[in-house]
């Protein structure tokens, strides 16, 4: 267990999110999931933090437990701690927390085609995030205001609030979700792979507009993606998630440009088809991500990793810190 | 919108003359001799050939079938062989307690079956969950005729506080209207439970959580909508076993209905009465389908959508 | 999607396996087992002529008692003896309807999806006008034409409920034709018919069999209905639900005439229905969490 994160962590007044030592694990009939494996991350005001891995690693169940959003037959271990603006998550009562989704963090999802309820105006699904939160007692003609604006700043004429969402494109659709996540500007957006469901190019638009909307409101973001292209686009820091825990950490220069970095992060960077580069081949990570259900001994990434050692399979590895950069692996 | 309405019932039209065409082809099969029925066993072989021939009984089945039809469109549905009254009169008189039986058990299966279908889904796995699901199997398996004469046995003839028979007063439908209900009520139970559990696992409503939205809020404002949409579906497929049993609630409680009389006549023989009957409950059935159609188009945006052109 | 017969005999073994772990679903299936045993084997069990038709005016209206476990109808008969027999018909109705039914349907149903266009069109015009009649009023319409007894009785069924069926194999042959695999197996030269039998029906018939078991159920509730109301199977055949409309005029003070043959037709269309819900979700589980 390691205090890395809590001595490298910024000063108390900025920072914002603070996962500390994460354990999820849910019983099914069959099996134990350990789905996070003692998780560390830390976001601070108005920084967009990525979090990268593919899919299974636990990005979207860590990002789930920050707004308690996980079914009900989750047990976590009393050691985690999940602190924001320092009072920890986890110990709320479930009031507490209504008030606080939508309204200090947001979240959005993935697939916008079903994010959306099919019955009700897009517009009264935004206004609705505002009147759960209407702590102002803001009339409702300065509601529906609100509600124009954010429309505007997403790029969606207010003429439109009164129609469905069915009417709207899958880019339009992720845009109303935008605007329903910002509309009470929250002080945290958490993105699950928020534009992997739609077009390269309306990606960008939306992508751009998240960008655009971050600097306005000082928004901080946990992007969840396992497109570096997106990381390297939006992000200020990544930390990259395997088999439940995060095994490398760092700002983006740290991350695209240092030599140093774990086999898994190579592995991922040689994955990605070059623009510029020829190559015969792409080069795959070998194997599989372990089953959460059976996790291997040591570092629990040895079984596929080309520079695995001896020690690799009986030990967890220390983080190896150099400066904002570290790395959870034996060679280091 | 009201374009849509309009041209739907418009389009039941050319449904209601092929089910009178079916049900006449299907009828005109009972043997039977009408001339002989009306004029009774002492009257002569003449005169029944020559009330026969009058009716038109010799006739190809076209010529009869159009003969029908014409006469049916001026509102002349023929006489009841067995009491000589007009078949249209007939009909209108006991129309009412038909509907009346029809309509009160719809509301009873709907007001009982899909708050306690919604209750058994939020609390699934519970006492009253486990309890409200065998009892909808356990009333989907029971027949209305037995669960009627329970009813009877227990509340009118051993406690006497709801009549047996007739269908005078109020009172009089009660029991009744419970026998017909029960099954539909199971059904409906069942699927609003297992459709609110599928809603309340779908994305949108994920979204609901993170807006900060608590429970009775979700459950009102954004599952109730998109459940009742299959629901009212089934409930279109259930209309007919709901019609049915209607006719044999009206046989056993004796009650003056047009099911009643239809089961009467089939077993004299009496062709107006079954023809103009049988067509009415039909016509009965893709009425309420089409309720249960527009209603769809009235919750649902999407379908809304569509039928505005 | 099954590919050849391991595959096949494996999906089998993995439904029977999740029908195993449903308790209420074994349940119906042992009390339908048991039914149909008793019904194959009436005669051993009490003999017809003498117990369940004979009238016998000394011994009538007897609660139930140790010489007559169910006791006596009103004609001196005895009431176990007609509910044992009774089952032979309820359950000989049934089955025969349905397999009829499904097969009618079925083809009807089939063609029309397979072969679409102007068949489909015809076919499914004539079933939806149909399909505007309730199945249990058609069958009365038609009873009322061909007059009463079994075998009118399964005619009457059979035909109201194949337009039910044939709408249900129309949708499962269309869903399953626009598969890849099928369309793959016609890229490769099979015949139609190689296709139909190969590859749609062994996918199709899943739901078929759970609708199959529902649709008896529901059958053997719409026969007894009809017989109460006097237009299906007449008294002195030990139909259960002719028997009901005997019953009823002695309901006040001899209420057992009418409960026993009731709780026969209960439980069965109750275990039916049972063991139905229990092959539909073990033919496609859902995840229950």
């Amino acid at each position: 267990m390691l205090n890395v994160f809590l001595k490298k962590g910024a000063p108390m007044d900025s920072q914002l999110l603070k996962i500390k030592n994460l354990f999820i694990k849910y019983e099914t009939d069959d099996d134990t999931i350990n789905a996070v494996n003692g998780t560390n991350l830390e976001i601070k005001k108005g920084e967009v933090l990525g979090l990268v891995g593919e899919t299974g690693a636990g990005k979207t169940t860590t990002a789930l437990s920050v707004l308690r959003l996980l079914p009900k037959n989750i047990e976590e271990i009393t050691q985690s701690e999940i602190l924001f603006n320092g009072k920890d998550l986890l110990k709320l009562s479930e009031k507490e927390m209504m008030q606080i989704r939508g309204n200090k963090i947001s979240m959005i999802f993935q697939d916008p085609m079903s994010s959306l309820n099919p019955v009700l105006t897009v517009g009264d699904q935004i206004s609705e995030v505002l009147e759960l939160h209407n702590f102002e007692q803001k009339s409702k003609e300065e509601i529906q205001k609100r509600v124009d604006e954010i429309l505007e700043l997403v790029g969606i004429t207010p003429k439109r609030k009164t129609e469905y969402p069915h009417q709207f494109s899958g880019g339009m659709k992720q845009r109303v979700v935008i605007a329903m996540a910002l509309a009470c500007e929250p002080e945290l957006l958490i993105a699950d792979e928020p534009t992997t469901a739609l077009d390269v190019t309306i990606q960008a638009q939306v992508l751009a507009m998240m960008n655009d909307l971050k600097e306005k409101y000082n928004t901080a973001m946990l992007l969840i993606t396992h497109d570096l292209g997106v990381v390297a686009q939006m992000c200020d820091n990544v930390a990259i998630m395997y088999a439940g825990e995060i095994i490398e950490y760092g700002s983006i220069y740290d991350i695209f440009g240092s030599d140093r970095k774990h086999p898994y992060t190579i592995g991922l960077f040689g994955s990605i088809p070059s623009l510029t580069e020829e190559t015969d081949r792409l080069k795959p990570i070998e194997g599989l991500m372990p089953e959460p259900t059976n996790l291997p001994t040591g570092c629990k990434f040895h079984p596929r990793c080309p520079r695995c050692m001896n020690i690799c399979e009986t030990t967890i590895p220390d983080y190896a810190e150099f400066d904002s950069h570290i790395i959870k692996c034996h060679l280091y | 919108m009201y374009k849509y309405i309009l041209k739907r019932i418009i389009m039941l039209i050319p449904v209601i003359i092929g089910i009178t065409f079916i049900v006449f082809s299907i009828v005109s099969f009972t043997p039977g001799n009408p001339g002989r029925l009306i004029l009774g066993v002492t009257a002569s072989e003449e005169s029944v050939n020559q009330l026969n021939e009058k009716l038109g009984v010799n006739d190809p089945f076209i010529i009869k079938y159009k003969n029908y039809m014409c006469n049916a469109i001026k509102g002349d549905f023929g006489k009841s062989y067995n009491t000589g009254e007009p078949v249209l009169d007939v009909l209108l008189q006991r129309f009412p307690t038909t509907l009346r039986l029809a309509i009160t058990a719809i509301l009873i299966a709907s007001l009982v079956g899909i708050p306690l279908g919604i209750i058994s889904s939020v609390k699934q796995h519970s006492f009253i969950d486990s309890l409200s699901m065998i009892s909808a199997l356990l009333f989907a398996s029971i027949p209305g005729f037995w669960l009627g004469l329970m009813l009877i046995l227990l509340f009118a003839l051993k406690l006497g506080i709801f009549p047996v028979t007739g269908d005078e007063a109020w009172l009089n439908y009660v029991l009744p209207s419970i026998t017909i209900a029960a099954p539909t009520t199971a059904i409906i139970t069942r699927v609003t439970r297992s459709t609110m559990l599928e809603v309340i696992r779908q994305d949108y409503i994920r979204t609901a959580k993170a807006k900060g939205a608590n429970k009775l809020r979700i459950i009102w404002k954004h599952s109730l909508k998109n459940t009742m949409i299959p629901v009212i579906t089934i409930m279109g497929m259930d209309f007919g076993y709901l019609l049915g049993g209607t006719i044999i609630v009206e046989v056993l409680f004796g009650m003056s209905g047009v099911g009643q009389i239809m089961v009467k006549a089939i077993r004299m023989k009496d062709m107006p009465i079954i023809m103009a009957s049988v067509t009415l409950l039909a016509a009965i059935f893709c009425i309420l389908n089409l309720i249960v159609d527009l209603l769809y188009a009235y919750i649902d945006p999407r379908i809304k959508a569509m039928y505005k052109s | 999607m099954m590919k050849n017969k391991n595959e096949a005999r494996t999906i089998w073994q993995g439904v029977w396996r999740r029908l195993k772990k449903n308790k209420p679903a074994v349940i119906g299936l042992l009390i339908i087992i048991t039914l149909i045993l008793i019904a194959i084997s009436a005669d051993l069990i009490i003999n017809y002529e003498e117990y369940a038709i004979k009238q016998n005016s000394s011994i009538r209206l007897q609660s139930p008692n140790k010489d007559h476990w169910f006791g006596t109808d009103m004609y001196g008969r005895d009431i176990f003896a007609r509910i044992v027999h009774g089952s032979r018909i309820s359950l000989t109705i049934g089955l025969i309807t349905i397999a009829l039914s499904i097969t009618g349907g079925g083809l009807i149903g089939a063609v029309a999806g397979y072969y679409g266009g102007k068949i489909d069109n015809i076919l499914m015009r004539v079933m939806d006008i149909f399909l505007a009649i309730p199945p249990i009023l058609l069958a009365i319409a038609i009873i009322a034409a061909v007059g009463s007894g079994i075998p009118n009785l399964i005619i009457a069924l059979t035909i109201s409920g194949i337009p039910g069926y044939a709408r249900l194999f129309r949708s499962v042959v269309l869903s399953l034709s626009h598969e890849e695999f099928v369309e793959a197996s016609l890229a490769v030269g099979s015949s139609n018919a190689w296709v139909i039998f190969k590859h749609i029906v062994p996918n199709a018939i899943g739901p078929i069999i759970v609708q199959a078991t529902l649709g008896i159920a529901n059958t053997i509730i719409v026969a007894s209905s009809l017989s109460f109301i006097g237009l299906g199977i007449q008294p002195p055949v030990p139909e259960w639900g002719a028997m009901l409309a005997e019953g009823k005029e002695f309901l006040r003070y001899y209420p057992y005439i009418v409960i026993f043959p009731g709780i026969a037709i209960i439980l069965t269309v109750l275990s039916l229905n049972l063991l139905g819900d229990g092959l539909q979700e073990a033919i496609d589980p859902r995840l229950k969490n």
